[in-house]
């Protein structure tokens, strides 16, 4: 029964599935970088989502919705922005307050334009398409795994690389990096704190918003509610597995888009119980951070070891 | 003549109430060394922050060369050519040095160049003639290098007027002396430079002039070859404060802390302490004396719990506490004043009753488990006087009070917990010489309480005017047990510190 971990369209839902919460990663990752505790990750994918549908259909453009989709996720992380750093608000309780009224608020939005409270398929709303890449399409194992895959996947790769390179390489994420770790030292070497700030809030925007067009424009044709479905609060956990950095934070997502599939495939092919099976990503997330973290333990132990031998002789 | 600084009826009160300056006035020429002191919480750091930017000014006037300065971030200051050294470290510690000289920087380009920047910071350390490790981060460099960096920072933005707030106090005195010889250097080149230091020796040989401050006011400044030392101490707290204390006889009793055979090596494989064994009895004051870096801060840490030992055991009150948790280890009797009191000494965020109750907020409840207010405010007030705390209320949050402050807040916890073992790692670092004295005699009081007192300070007198005996370390090693009555000198010390003069058998 296990033989779908063989076929390379199971991994190919792997990558699908990791998408949305690999944006919401690297959200998640700017925002420990840059000193913000940012809970409404949630919530801005969740009015992203939405808007984009909305948008797309009422101009019958892929792009203007896209752009005003995006243009929405920077605005909500500048509210957050707003509450948080300029009127100084708890930050966990601004970020548990946007996403009370994301997904209140996405509801009766939803009701107004389309009279139904669950989903919005009475809109004629416009997706991302499949892209095939072209010579890499055509190789067999490789081209069925990496080739196909929804627009908004290959825009999310190329935003995590981009972060990342950002973040490391250039004097921005350095800025950045500085303003989160000691924004007393940024402050007295000249960085204007705030600003920085709202650079990174502006990025996680951005990130949060693609995360949220792939649920509504992508994976599905139109927007359920509460479709995000605690993703956000999961790129939380992936963030501090990656401790901020983009490109591990990446594999670490891979990590919940793989148990997410293989919860798919269990109910197609096992008498599990369903119930059961939903809670087996989560479990399967807790025991891998457990390995682990039990892996990094053993070998700081080990280094140590190895240095008193030196030591010794 | 024109002054280059001119400080005008500068008044500064934090929000809060807290009036930190009152009418300041005071001069600074080009090209000189000038020197202000005064006690902890004199405003001294208040007024450097404001000429670099970093906080408001409520009324008063500043000029620079005989324009207004008006700044709104220090951002404006670095333009205006003002570099600032903090009194605690503004470093970021996960970046390297190269990265912690370009933060901040316009003429950077967009996209870093690692190699360049460390070409640039190595060149400008040659420049100078400092001696730092550029491609290392910040977080694996010595106090020293750090201090270093800082410096190097302020000369590469082209700083012409320099404040250094309490530079000297994480050095030893050999990079101390080191650090001098560029301050000379510098004024040499034309900079100026405002120095803050409660090391009234160092005032004397390095600062042209000297302002003293005193409860937010100036109260004068003078030509440094006209005032000594105990003129100076004299204006700064209104007595004369000498460091030569009658130690009343007391036997030490029974053994404390024992610590045997102890070794570490730390994470570039290069070995700390190589079995180091000792004993501290009740009713002793056991002083470790050492240029730093030669094991003494590795040793405390082992033995208060904060790092692992490879080998070896630390036994307190006869139980070995080697493998126990920090919290155990204080339970058992061990009280700890650590170095740097804004990493590991307070929580800055939260208040001076907090912090001075964290350790024993459970002798406050009641029979059902609650804490009585009533009793934490009590207590909290009486330190605050017997210690001379300056702060608002026990409310104020520890880190807005002044450097020396936080400190006597600290050893006032430490102190109250009613410990058998007292760890003093550098005790008076930057606290203030009336201070100074205070705690000095709260630590004799102490011995005379029959406690056990292991004693770590890079200031060689406070070791000889406190210790009944001094161990020296020497790369990891205790090269001298030096009984001191009579008292050891300075330059004996020296020569075992320095390694040239070794006693044989010791641990
Ligand atoms: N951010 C702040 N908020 C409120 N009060 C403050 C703040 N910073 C300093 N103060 C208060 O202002 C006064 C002067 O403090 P300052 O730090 O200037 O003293 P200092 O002369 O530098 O002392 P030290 O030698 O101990 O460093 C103190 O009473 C302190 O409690
Ligand atoms: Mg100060």
């Amino acid at each position: 029964m296990m033989q779908f971990f063989l076929s390379p369209t199971f991994w190919k839902t792997v990558l699908a599935s990791t998408t949305p919460v690999m944006l919401a990663t690297l959200a998640a990752n700017m925002m420990t970088k840059s000193g913000i505790f940012n809970l409404a990750i949630e919530g801005t994918m969740l009015i992203c989502a939405l808007t984009g549908v909305v948008v797309s259909a009422f101009t019958q453009n892929l792009w203007v919705g896209c752009i005003v989709a995006v243009a929405m996720g920077i605005a909500v992380s500048f509210i957050f922005g707003y509450f948080a750093l300029i009127m100084k608000g708890a930050m966990n309780a601004c970020g548990v307050a946007l996403n009370l009224v994301a997904s209140g608020g996405t509801v009766f939005v939803l009701v107004m334009l389309t009279g139904s409270k669950a989903n919005s398929s009475a809109l004629r709303s416009l997706t991302f398409p499949v892209v095939d890449i072209p010579i890499l399409k055509d190789i067999p194992v490789l081209g069925t795994i990496f080739s196909g895959q929804n627009m908004v996947t290959y825009i999310g790769w190329v935003i995590v690389i981009l972060t990342s390179w950002m973040l490391y390489k250039t004097k921005l994420g350095i800025n950045i990096r500085a303003v989160g770790e000691n924004p007393a030292a940024a402050k007295a070497a000249g960085l204007n704190v705030i600003f920085y700030q709202f650079v990174a809030l502006a990025i996680c925007g951005v990130a949060c918003s693609f995360g949220g067009m792939y649920l509504s424009m992508g994976a599905l044709k139109s927007f359920t509610t509460g479709m995000v479905a605690g993703r956000g609060y999961m790129s939380l956990a992936m963030d501090a597995m990656s401790q901020g950095n983009p490109i591990v934070g990446c594999l670490s997502s891979l990590l919940y888009g793989f148990s997410d599939t293989i919860t798919v495939y269990l109910q197609l092919y096992s008498k599990i119980d369903l119930k059961l099976i939903d809670a087996f990503p989560y479990l399967f997330i807790i025991v891998v951070l457990i390995i682990i973290q039990t892996i990094r333990k053993t070998i700081a132990h080990r280094k140590e070891k190895l240095a008193s031998l030196q030591q010794a002789s | 003549m024109e002054h280059l600084l001119e400080v005008r009826d500068v008044t500064k009160i934090y929000e809060g109430g807290i009036l930190a300056n009152h009418n300041v006035n005071f001069t600074v020429e080009k090209g000189e060394i000038h020197a202000l002191v005064g006690e902890n919480g004199a405003g001294k750091s208040t007024l450097m922050k404001m000429l670099y930017g970093l906080e408001d000014i409520t009324s008063g006037h500043i000029y620079m060369n005989g324009e207004e300065l008006k700044f709104s971030s220090s951002k404006d200051a670095i333009d205006h050519g003002i570099g600032m050294v903090h009194q605690h470290f503004m470093l970021v510690d996960s970046l390297t040095g190269a990265e912690n000289m370009m933060l901040g920087l316009k003429k950077t380009s967009f996209i870093s160049n690692r190699k360049r920047d460390i070409e640039i910071t190595n060149e400008v350390a040659k420049q100078y003639n400092f001696d730092i490790d550029a491609g290392r981060r910040v977080r694996d460099m010595s106090v020293g290098m750090k201090q270093k960096l800082e410096i190097l920072k302020i000369l590469y933005r082209s700083a012409q007027l320099i404040i250094l707030d309490e530079p000297t106090a994480v050095l030893t005195p050999q990079e101390t002396e080191e650090l001098f010889e560029r301050f000379l250097d510098l004024k040499k080149r034309g900079m100026t430079i405002i120095f803050i230091s409660h090391k009234l020796n160092e005032v004397k040989r390095i600062s042209d002039r000297i302002t003293v401050l005193k409860g937010g006011v100036t109260k004068g400044t003078y030509l440094t070859k006209d005032v000594s030392e105990e003129d100076i101490s004299n204006l700064m707290v209104g007595r004369e404060i000498s460091f030569d204390y009658d130690k009343p006889e007391v036997k030490p009793t029974e053994t404390v802390l024992k610590v045997s055979n102890l070794k570490y090596v730390d994470k570039f494989k290069v070995p700390k302490i190589s079995g180091v064994s000792f004993e501290v009895r009740r009713g002793e004051i056991v002083g470790i004396a050492g240029v730093e870096g030669n094991g003494q801060s590795e040793l405390i840490s082992i033995i208060t719990g904060n790092m692992k030992a490879i080998d070896g055991q630390v036994f307190l009150n006869g139980k070995d506490i080697t493998h126990e948790s920090v919290g155990n280890i204080r339970k058992t009797g061990m009280s700890h004043v650590p170095e740097d009191r804004m990493i590991d000494g307070c929580a800055p965020e939260m208040t001076v009753q907090e912090n001075l109750t964290v350790s024993n907020i459970d002798t406050f409840s009641n029979k059902f488990g609650m804490i009585q207010n009533g009793k934490v405010k009590e207590f909290c007030k009486r330190q605050i006087e017997e210690f001379n705390v300056k702060t608002m209320d026990e409310n104020q949050a520890i880190g807005s009070l002044s450097g020396g402050n936080i400190q006597k807040v600290i050893v006032a916890r430490e102190f109250k917990a009613d410990s058998n073992l007292l760890v003093l790692n550098q005790p008076t670092r930057g606290v203030d010489v009336g201070a100074i004295s205070f705690i000095h005699s709260k630590i004799l009081e102490m011995r005379s309480d029959n406690k056990a007192i292991l004693l770590v300070s890079a200031d060689l007198n406070e070791l000889i005017s406190l210790s009944d005996r001094i161990l020296v370390m020497h790369k990891g090693k205790i090269v001298g047990a030096l009984n001191n009555s009579p008292k050891v000198t300075e330059q004996e010390l020296g020569l075992y510190m320095l390694g040239l003069k070794k006693q044989e058998g010791l641990g």
